[in-house]
C-alpha cells in the first residue's frame, strides 16, 4: 500500500521518535526497523529520513552523537532528548483521537482488512 | 572547495566511486558550511557501509537511497534548519556580504568597462588659437626680435649672471661692457608686446645661446631629438613654454646695474631711460596672460621703483624736472601692477585640461577615462605626491572607482565657474578689504576634503591669495616711488617739502596716497629741519609705530594681518611683524629697532 506524503510526514516524525524512546539508533539501523517493523507501511527512503532526523533535531527532539559501533567504526546515533519525550507523549495521545474518532466514524474498524506485508509508501 | 569539505572524509571512506559521486551529489548542494558538510558526508558514508555490512549490494543502497539532488536539497533545508540562532544570523550575515560583494562586483566591473573603453576627444586646440594671436601682433609691435638679437650679443655673459642671486659687481662690470647691447634692450622694452613664439619644444636658439653662455654642448639623441623635449606637453597649453622670462630676467638686471652705474656717473639721463626700461619689461610681463609672467613683471617694477627712491634719497637734486615727470609717468601709467590680474588664460588651460582628461559627449559632459588620466599624471608630472596615482596598477585598479568619486566634466566646470567667478570678485576687491569668504580657505578647505572630487581644480588653481598680497605690495612700491619723486619735484619747484600730502598739489593721482594696508592716506612726516621726510604705511599689523621700519625693512613685507587673526598670534610672532613699512626713505640697518 501506498501512503501518502501528507500522512507521511505527520506519522514519520512520530513513528522515529517512538523508536528512539527505548534507545539510540543509527540511521541506516532506523530505516531498517521502520520498514521490518511497519510492514513497509512506514518504510522510506534514506533521503526522506536523513531530512527528517536533522529536522527533529533542529527542534531539539533527538540529539545526534558520534560513538564507536561493534564494527570499530564511528557512527552517528540520535537519541530522544526530554523535549523528544514529551513531543512523543502528546503526539501519540493526538494519533489515539484520531483513531478513536475514525473508528467511531466507522472508517475504521475491527473488521477492517489488514494491509499486505509488502505494502510500500510514497516518499 | 566542496571537493575539499569533503574529500578526506570520502578518500578514507573505503567506498566505491558510484556510491562517493551519491554522496558528493548531495553534498554538493550549497550553503552549508564546511563542517556541516563535513558531519553529513560522514553520515552518509557510515548509512553506506552499514547497509554493505547487512548484505545489501552497493548498487541497491544507491538505488534505495532516492535522487541525490534532491535529497541534497532536502538535507541541506534540514541542516540549515537544525542550526542555532547565533549561526543563523552568522550565515544571514555572511550572504548579505557575499550578496553585496556581487552587486559591488558587478558595479565595478560596469565601471571598469565605462573607464577602459572611453577616451577624451580634445576638440579645440589652445596651442594653435594662441599662436594665432601670438602671430596677429605687427612685427614692429613685437620686442623679441630685439630681445633675442640682444641674447645673441651676450653669448660671453658668464653664467653667474643668469643666477638669481647674482654677482651684483660682475653685472654692472658687464653692462658697461656692452653698451650696445643695452640699447637694444631699451629698444625692446619701448615695444607694446613681447611677441615669443607659442612653442611646446624648446627653443633651439636660446639653447644654443645659453650652451655658449655655460660651455656646455648640446646633448642631441641618435635621432636628433632634443633630450629636454617632452612629447606628452606636445600641443597642450601647459607644455607651452616661456624660455623668454629667464633672458628677459637678464636684461632688467642688466638695466639694473647700468642705471647704479649711471648714477655714480652723474647721468641721470642714462638713469631714467634704463628706469623706464625696466618698467617697459614690466609693463610687457604684465600684458602677457600667463601668472608667472605676471609676477615677474611686478618683481621688476619693484626693482625700478626700488632704485628710484634709492636714487632720489642719495643725490636730491641730481635730477632736472622733466626727468623727474618722466620718472613719475613711468611709474604712475604705465604700472603693470594696477590693472587687475588676467586669469584667461588659466581658464583656457583648465578647458585645455579637461578636453584631454575627459571623454566628450556633446552636450558639455564627460567622464574619466583611463587614458585620461594617464595623461593628468604625466601632464602634471606628479613624480611622488600623489599617492595612488604614481602607482600604474593601482591607477588601473583605482581608474575606474575615480568614475564614482570624481566630479564628471559638467560638474567640474561648473565647480570650476563658481569658483572662478568668485575670484575674480576677490581680485577686483581693494587689498585692505577683507572678502566675507576667503577664496584660498575655500580652495585649501576643497585640497583637504575634495582633493579627489575635484584633482584638477585643487591642482591647477593657482595661490591667488599670495598672488593678491603680491601685487598690493608692488602697487605700493611704486607708488612710494611716485611719491617719492612727486615730493622731490615739490622740493625743488616749492624749495621745501609740503606739510601734508595733497594729490592735486603733488600732481599725482589720488590713489597713489593710499596705504594699501589699510585704505587710508599713508602717513607722511617731515622731519624738524625741514630737510627730510618719513613715507610709510602702516605695515602687516596695521599699527602706527611711528615709522619705526619693520625687522628686514621692505623685503620682509608679507600679507596684511586682519585684526581678528593678530589677536590670535603669540608674542613672538607678532615682534617680527611690528614695524611700519617705511617707503621713504628706504631703511638702512642703523635704523631702530621695533619695541
Amino acid at each position: 500500500m501506498k501512503i501518502e506524503r501528507e500522512m507521511m510526514r505527520g506519522a514519520g516524525p512520530v513513528a522515529v521518535l517512538h523508536l528512539l524512546q527505548r534507545r539510540p539508533m543509527y540511521g541506516y539501523e532506523l530505516v531498517e526497523t521502520l520498514e521490518q517493523r511497519s510492514g513497509g507501511v512506514l518504510a522510506m527512503g534514506q533521503s526522506t529520513l536523513y531530512p527528517m532526523l536533522y529536522n527533529l533535531e533542529g527542534k531539539g527532539l533527538v540529539k545526534a552523537e558520534w560513538r564507536s559501533a561493534e564494527s570499530g567504526r564511528d557512527r552517528k546515533y540520535y537519541a530522544l532528548t526530554a523535549k523528544g519525550k514529551k513531543r512523543l507523549a502528546d503526539d501519540t495521545q493526538q494519533w489515539r483521537a484520531v483513531t478513536d474518532a475514525m473508528t467511531k466514524l466507522g472508517v475504521l474498524s475491527r473488521f477492517a482488512r489488514p494491509l499486505p506485508v509488502s505494502a510500500g509508501v510514497s516518499a | 572547495m566542496r571537493g575539499a569539505a569533503i574529500g578526506p572524509v570520502l578518500a578514507d571512506s573505503g567506498l566505491g566511486e558510484p556510491v562517493l559521486a551519491v554522496i558528493r551529489s548531495v553534498c554538493a548542494k550549497a550553503r552549508l558550511s564546511r563542517a556541516e558538510k563535513r558531519d553529513v558526508a560522514r553520515e552518509l558514508v557510515e548509512h553506506f557501509h552499514a547497509g554493505i555490512e547487512r548484505g545489501e549490494t552497493a548498487e541497491a543502497l544507491i538505488a534505495e537511497f532516492g535522487d541525490p539532488h534532491a535529497a541534497g536539497k532536502l538535507i541541506a533545508r534540514a541542516v540549515r534548519r537544525k542550526r542555532g540562532p547565533v549561526r543563523r544570523a552568522f550565515m544571514h550575515a555572511k550572504r548579505g556580504v557575499y550578496a553585496l560583494a556581487g552587486l559591488l562586483l558587478v558595479i565595478y566591473l560596469g565601471l571598469f568597462a565605462r573607464f577602459m573603453l572611453g577616451s577624451p576627444s580634445p576638440s579645440r586646440d589652445y596651442v594653435s588659437e594662441l599662436a594665432q594671436r601670438a602671430e596677429a601682433i605687427p612685427e614692429s609691435d613685437r620686442a623679441w626680435p630685439l630681445y633675442l638679437e640682444a641674447a645673441r650679443r651676450t653669448t660671453d655673459a658668464p653664467p653667474s649672471l643668469l643666477d638669481y642671486e647674482h654677482d651684483q659687481d660682475a653685472t654692472r662690470e658687464y653692462a658697461a661692457a656692452h653698451p650696445g647691447v643695452l640699447e637694444l634692450i631699451r629698444s625692446a622694452s619701448e615695444r607694446p608686446h613681447i611677441g615669443y613664439p607659442v612653442r611646446t619644444s624648446p627653443d633651439p636658439e636660446l639653447a644654443r645661446i645659453n650652451a655658449l653662455r655655460t660651455g656646455t654642448v648640446i646633448e642631441r639623441a641618435a635621432d636628433g631629438a632634443d633630450p629636454d623635449d617632452d612629447a606628452a606637453y606636445n600641443d597642450t597649453l601647459i607644455g607651452v613654454l616661456l624660455e623668454n622670462i629667464g633672458e628677459m630676467r637678464l636684461h632688467a638686471r642688466l638695466l639694473e646695474a647700468d642705471a647704479d652705474l649711471a648714477m655714480g656717473q652723474g647721468d641721470t639721463a642714462r638713469f631714467v631711460s634704463d628706469t623706464e626700461a625696466m618698467i617697459g619689461i614690466a609693463e610687457q610681463f604684465g600684458r602677457a596672460r600667463t601668472i608667472i609672467e605676471q609676477l615677474v613683471g611686478w618683481a621688476i617694477a619693484s626693482d625700478a621703483s626700488r632704485i628710484v627712491r634709492r636714487a632720489i634719497e642719495a643725490s636730491p637734486g641730481a635730477f632736472d624736472d622733466a626727468q623727474l615727470r618722466r620718472l613719475q609717468r613711468a611709474m604712475e601709467t604705465r604700472d603693470a601692477a594696477r590693472k587687475p590680474v588676467d586669469l584667461s588664460l588659466e581658464r583656457l588651460l583648465f578647458e585645455d585640461m579637461v578636453q584631454r582628461i575627459y571623454t566628450d559627449n556633446g552636450s558639455g559632459n564627460g567622464h574619466l577615462t583611463r587614458s585620461g588620466v594617464r595623461t593628468f599624471t604625466e601632464l602634471m608630472d606628479f613624480g611622488g605626491g600623489q599617492g595612488l596615482l604614481d602607482d600604474p596598477t593601482l591607477r588601473f585598479l583605482a581608474g575606474p572607482a575615480s568614475l564614482v568619486v570624481t566630479a564628471d566634466r559638467a560638474e567640474l566646470t561648473a565647480k570650476y565657474d563658481e569658483i572662478m567667478l568668485s575670484l575674480d570678485a576677490y581680485m577686483r576687491l581693494p587689498y585692505w578689504e577683507e572678502p566675507a569668504v576667503h577664496p584660498d580657505v575655500e580652495l585649501e578647505r576643497m585640497h583637504t576634503q575634495q582633493r579627489f572630487r575635484y584633482p584638477l581644480i585643487t591642482t591647477l588653481m593657482p595661490a591667488l591669495a599670495n598672488l593678491r598680497t603680491q601685487q598690493a605690495i608692488t602697487r605700493q612700491r611704486m607708488d612710494g616711488a611716485v611719491l617719492a619723486v612727486a615730493l622731490e619735484r615739490h622740493r625743488m619747484r616749492e624749495g621745501s617739502y609740503p606739510t601734508r600730502l595733497v594729490a592735486r598739489e603733488l600732481e599725482v593721482p589720488a590713489d597713489a596716497l593710499i596705504d594699501q594696508m589699510t585704505g587710508h592716506t599713508l602717513v607722511y612726516s617731515v622731519s624738524n629741519d625741514g630737510l627730510g621726510y618719513t613715507l610709510y604705511s602702516l605695515g602687516m599689523d596695521l599699527d602706527d609705530d611711528g615709522g619705526v621700519p619693520m625687522l628686514g625693512g621692505e623685503d620682509a613685507v608679507r600679507a596684511r594681518i586682519p585684526p581678528s587673526y593678530l589677536e590670535a598670534m603669540s608674542q613672538h610672532e607678532r615682534a617680527k611683524i611690528d614695524g611700519d613699512w617705511v617707503l621713504f626713505p628706504l631703511p638702512t640697518e642703523n635704523d631702530p629697532v621695533p619695541e
